[in-house]
């Protein structure tokens, strides 16, 4: 009882949930905006949190973390430009249903599966995060290479007219990531001696450039034909999400929350893969009349949900393992440990009052994140009212700039405008994109999780099929791309 | 001026064609280490480039014995296009020679004027922004841009 009214004395304070929302309303303003992301939004912060109680400190700092992976889905919805790795599932369906007319709906529909999402990951992370951190760590190299196997699989879903312009799309992200020193052996490949290459090319200004760019370069070349602004304008009053559509995506939710909350905590995994995996389960189910890929509803709950559910997730392992599952929990590590909460296994008993007023603050978070993200909707959808040219215009400036403050370098500003090119070229040819973002985010997790299972094995790669996880995703990998071709067929019959 | 090329046949001719530099470049890029790994730092970068040249090989058969699309280019909006790709490479370039506060907005005016905008009040809006992530950056993130 005493625990509890400790707990509830740290919470409900004013100064906590200020934070708290000052924390929601930054994080999904540095998600929004092509460019910037929650981990610097934390950086930025984190010197100002040292002055600040550790419960006050550490949820306003965690709030940006998973409200950025909402902010991110806004400009993925509305401009096509996801403003993080996580959102590039989100457009595969939102932007179509915003093209449709339904900005409104896409957003307050992006908004409640991330809510749901979080929700659903915050009380997991509250009650179950010991029992999922035990089953995260059975995860070695093997079972790492089937999950990343079975993400790729995706690029099956995500081809469009042809599967081998997107096997082929999905190879060159996978070659882009190998850029770099190589993770095992230390050896430089497709650097050409320019030292700039040799940590590798960064995720962010590539996706801005394939996203962003090649969108501006099309834009310019020919305005009446590229973003259908005018399409957007003709939003309806039969543009909100209705609470018979919300109820029937509640299954898909669920479901996508409880696949990001295992992905999530999954250390390396994230929120990437997790929205993939989702989206490629919700198509997998699709019923009769379901359109994929044209503004699905269900296409766009179930990334949000899983995106989001990875969030709170990602904290398990860093928690209770101290192990940080992205580059956001290595900074929330820092942040943690500066504030004198070690993570690890005696986390929950050393700082038990401050650790659980944290965990229930971030099931609290999740829900003024619905509450805030409702009032930041309003006025953000109106940039469908902003002039195609002058949007244009706006956002090279803004994405030159965030390109070049994400890393600080030049380098990154010349990755953001050859990546434009290549992706104009493409597109120009039929190719699709989104199978490049896939390569890049898995290729590295394959091949590194390949070369370790096999020196694990001594060589057999016996070893992908005698262990039960790892078998369990090869073979989900080959069962989602038969079903996906037999429904095809089955469509277009 | 239009021109029309077949979909599948061009991009099939350029991957194949990028899939054969790839596999000459692969040894010259990436040295062998003598270790005992069971596969080595080439390896899963010559099964992609297998993989990229016979997706490539696949759609030129595709466009000769099967069906083929016909992407139409429009030479006068390709040119617009082109030079506007000329823009963005010079401003990567220019922009830590010449410096921020001179190069964006540049950028921000010419993707405008390539974009044939008349209204002077975008071009005030497309400035002020300008100024605006400039003064964000500089004094209240306390980033130094270039």
């Amino acid at each position: 009882m005493e625990f509890m009214i400790d707990i509830l004395h740290e919470l409900l304070s004013v100064k906590t949930l200020l934070f708290m929302n000052i924390g929601l309303a930054v994080g999904i303003i540095f998600g929004s905006i092509p460019g910037l992301s929650g981990n610097l939004a934390i950086t930025i912060l984190l010197p100002f949190s040292f002055f600040m109680q550790p419960v006050n400190a550490l949820l306003m700092l965690t709030s940006i973390f998973f409200a950025a992976n909402f902010g991110g889905s806004i400009s993925s919805i509305l401009i096509n430009t996801p403003g993080t790795n996580s959102a590039v599932a989100t457009l595969l369906d939102g932007y179509p249903l915003a093209q449709k007319g339904y900005p409104n709906k896409a957003l307050n529909l992006a908004l409640t599966s991330s809510t749901i999402g979080g929700i659903f990951s915050a009380l997991c992370l509250l009650f179950l995060s010991p029992q999922i951190a035990i089953v995260a760590l059975r995860f070695g190299a093997p079972e790492y290479f089937s999950i990343a196997v079975f993400g790729l699989s995706v690029i099956a879903s995500v081809s469009g007219k042809s599967m081998i312009k997107g096997l082929i799309a999905g190879c060159l992200g996978m070659l882009v990531a190998m850029v770099g020193l190589d993770k095992i052996s230390g050896v430089p490949r497709f650097t050409f001696e320019n030292y700039h290459l040799f940590g590798g090319i960064k995720m962010l200004p590539a996706l801005l450039g394939l996203f962003a760019i090649t969108r501006m370069i099309f834009g310019v070349a020919d305005p009446g034909e590229s973003v259908t602004i005018d399409e957007i304008q003709k939003s309806t009053d039969s543009d909100r999400l209705l609470r018979s559509e919300l109820r029937s995506l509640l299954p898909t939710i669920f479901k996508s929350a409880g696949i990001g909350t295992i992905i999530g905590a999954i250390p390396g995994a994230g929120g990437g893969i997790a929205s993939f995996i989702a989206y490629n389960e919700a198509k997998r189910r699709a019923k009769k009349g379901e359109k994929f890929g044209e503004g699905e509803l269900k296409g766009l709950a179930a990334p949000e949900s899983a995106n989001n559910g990875s969030t709170c997730a990602t904290l398990i392992p860093l928690l209770t393992l101290g192990i940080p599952g992205d580059v956001v929990a290595a900074t929330l590590l820092g942040a943690f440990m500066m504030h004198g909460l070690v993570p690890g296994p005696t986390l929950f008993e050393e700082q038990s009052v401050t650790i659980y007023s944290i965990l229930i603050g971030i099931v609290i978070a999740n829900v003024f994140l619905y509450f805030q993200g409702k009032i930041f909707l309003r006025y953000v959808v109106k940039i469908t009212k902003v002039p195609l040219n002058l949007l244009t215009a706006c956002l090279v400036v803004i994405v030159a700039t965030g390109a070049f403050t994400f890393g600080n370098s030049v380098f990154d500003v010349k990755i953001l405008m050859v990546f434009g090119i290549i992706g104009y070229f493409l597109t120009k040819l039929d190719f699709p994109v989104v199978p490049i973002i896939l390569g890049l985010v898995l290729g590295p997790i394959a091949e590194k999780s390949l070369r370790n299972a096999l020196v694990l094995s001594q060589g057999s790669p016996m070893i992908f099929l005698t262990r039960p996880i790892s078998l369990t995703f090869l073979l989900l990998s080959v069962l989602f791309i038969v079903l996906l071709k037999y429904s095809q067929k089955k469509m277009d019959q | 001026m239009k021109i029309r090329i077949k979909s599948n046949l061009a991009g099939g001719i350029l991957t194949f064609g990028f899939a054969a530099v790839l596999w000459i470049l692969i040894p010259l890029q990436i040295s062998l280490m003598n270790n005992n790994a069971y596969i080595d730092a080439r390896f899963v970068p010559r099964i992609v480039a297998i993989a990229i040249g016979i997706g490539g090989l696949s759609l030129i058969l595709q466009s000769i014995f099967g069906k083929d699309t016909y992407i139409e280019l429009n030479l006068r909006k390709e040119a617009k296009a082109v030079l506007y790709i000329g823009l963005l490479i010079l401003y990567a370039y220019l922009l830590p020679v010449a410096g921020y506060l001179i190069t964006t907005p540049v950028l921000g005016i010419m993707t405008l004027l390539i974009s044939g905008e008349k209204n002077k009040k975008y071009y005030a809006v497309t400035l002020a922004l300008v100024g605006i992530l400039y003064c964000i950056f500089t004094f209240l993130l306390k980033i130094k841009l270039p």
